[in-house]
């Protein structure tokens, strides 16, 4: 373990990216993205829409919601609206990770910025926030790359393997790696730190399957405006209480 | 090099859509990044949303999926979302013990029906 504020040069720090992400992180993507793979083709989707959502989108849950959404043959206005939705986290993620970056320093422009937000998710996110408080701000950067480099080569593959899986594994294998996408995000949202974000956690959770029964795919977007809406109510009535 | 479901008009402008509707609150958050107020309500609410939003897709694919999961019995996948729940609290709101173990109970339920325990 390196020591708080220790200063490893460029070259380690991207060394110690790299080493970081080929552990849990890497192996989760790969797993997760599997599921994502499995997912891509029984929605319909070819081998390359699959590899380039991920590379492309690279946000497992606005993933999902495109090739459900799509298997379901969902119109294009729910579609981009689910995903949209679905990949909100984007913006805070971006606006509170990319200044531990110190990316000003490092003579990245506009254009370098978007293209290292285009490798941020939450994976990239978790860990940035880590090495912040690991290492000096100069190093942050070079280990977001060497750390980047590796998730995306496993989600990419990953997503390949999964995508291809039914060739070489039982349809059982195939089953549990679909299984164990929607599981992992689930988990990932229960975690929220916010109470008013737990709280749509758990109302979503409540209100998208009796909802599915009546009213079909349009189900996830009413639990995300009326769970959502609710959860940021509550938030707010307990914070200035009517008297 | 292309399949038939890769030659889909509707699959790549789809594709180019959920690009477009994840790359819009990158650049927004490339654009704000320094000066963005977390607190505000209109970002409350939007993110209040969205996580309702997930969470209920991913429980609508658990209990009501398309795909060959759909061939699985409901109670299997019921018993392994709330096992993969239960662990992850239990393991102090850890996401990979809670994963192994939900994933593992659903596993382990299909393997015994496949050989006839269950």
């Amino acid at each position: 373990m390196i020591g708080t504020g220790e200063d490893i040069g460029a070259r380690g720090a991207f060394r110690a990216g790299i080493v970081d992400a080929i552990g849990i992180p890497g192996m989760g993507l790969f797993v997760s993205m599997m599921g994502f793979g499995a997912i891509a083709l029984e929605a319909g989707l070819g081998p390359w829409v699959t590899f380039l959502s991920t590379a492309f989108v690279w946000g497992l849950p606005g993933q999902v919601a495109y090739a459900e959404l799509y298997g379901s043959a969902a119109s294009w206005f729910a579609l981009f609206a689910a995903v949209t939705l679905a990949n909100m986290r984007m913006l805070p993620m971006t606006a509170s990770g990319l200044p531990l970056m110190h990316l000003s320093g490092h003579g990245v422009g506009f254009a370098g910025r978007c293209l290292t937000a285009q490798f941020l998710a939450i994976t990239g996110w978790a860990h940035l926030a880590i090495a912040s408080e690991r290492y000096p701000p100069n190093r942050v950067f070079p280990y977001y790359i060497g750390l980047s480099i590796v998730i995306y080569c496993c989600a990419l593959a990953g997503t390949m393997v999964g995508y291809y899986m039914n060739d070489f594994a039982s349809d059982t294998a195939t089953r549990i790696a679909v299984f164990s996408t929607p599981i992992y995000l689930i988990l990932m949202v229960l975690g929220a730190r916010r109470v008013m974000n737990q709280w749509a956690v758990g109302l979503g959770i409540v209100l998208c399957p009796p909802l599915y029964l009546v009213i079909g795919d349009w189900s996830v977007m009413a639990a995300g405006l009326v769970g959502g809406t609710a959860a940021f109510l509550l938030k707010r009535q307990k914070e200035s209480p009517l008297v | 090099m292309f399949s038939d479901a890769d030659l889909d008009t509707w699959a790549w402008g789809s594709l180019g859509l959920a690009v477009i509707a994840t790359f819009i609150w990158r650049l927004a958050g490339v654009t704000v990044a320094g000066r963005i107020k977390p607190d505000s309500a209109v970002f409350d609410w939007v993110s209040s949303v969205a996580y309702a939003m997930v969470s209920g897709l991913m429980v609508r694919i658990v209990l009501f999926p398309t795909g060959s999961i759909a061939e699985t019995p409901f109670e299997d996948r019921t018993i392994g979302l709330i096992v993969a729940v239960a662990v992850w609290y239990w393991r102090g709101k850890s996401l990979f013990p809670g994963l192994f173990a939900g994933v593992s109970a659903f596993a382990a339920l299909l393997l015994l029906r496949r050989h006839g325990v269950l």
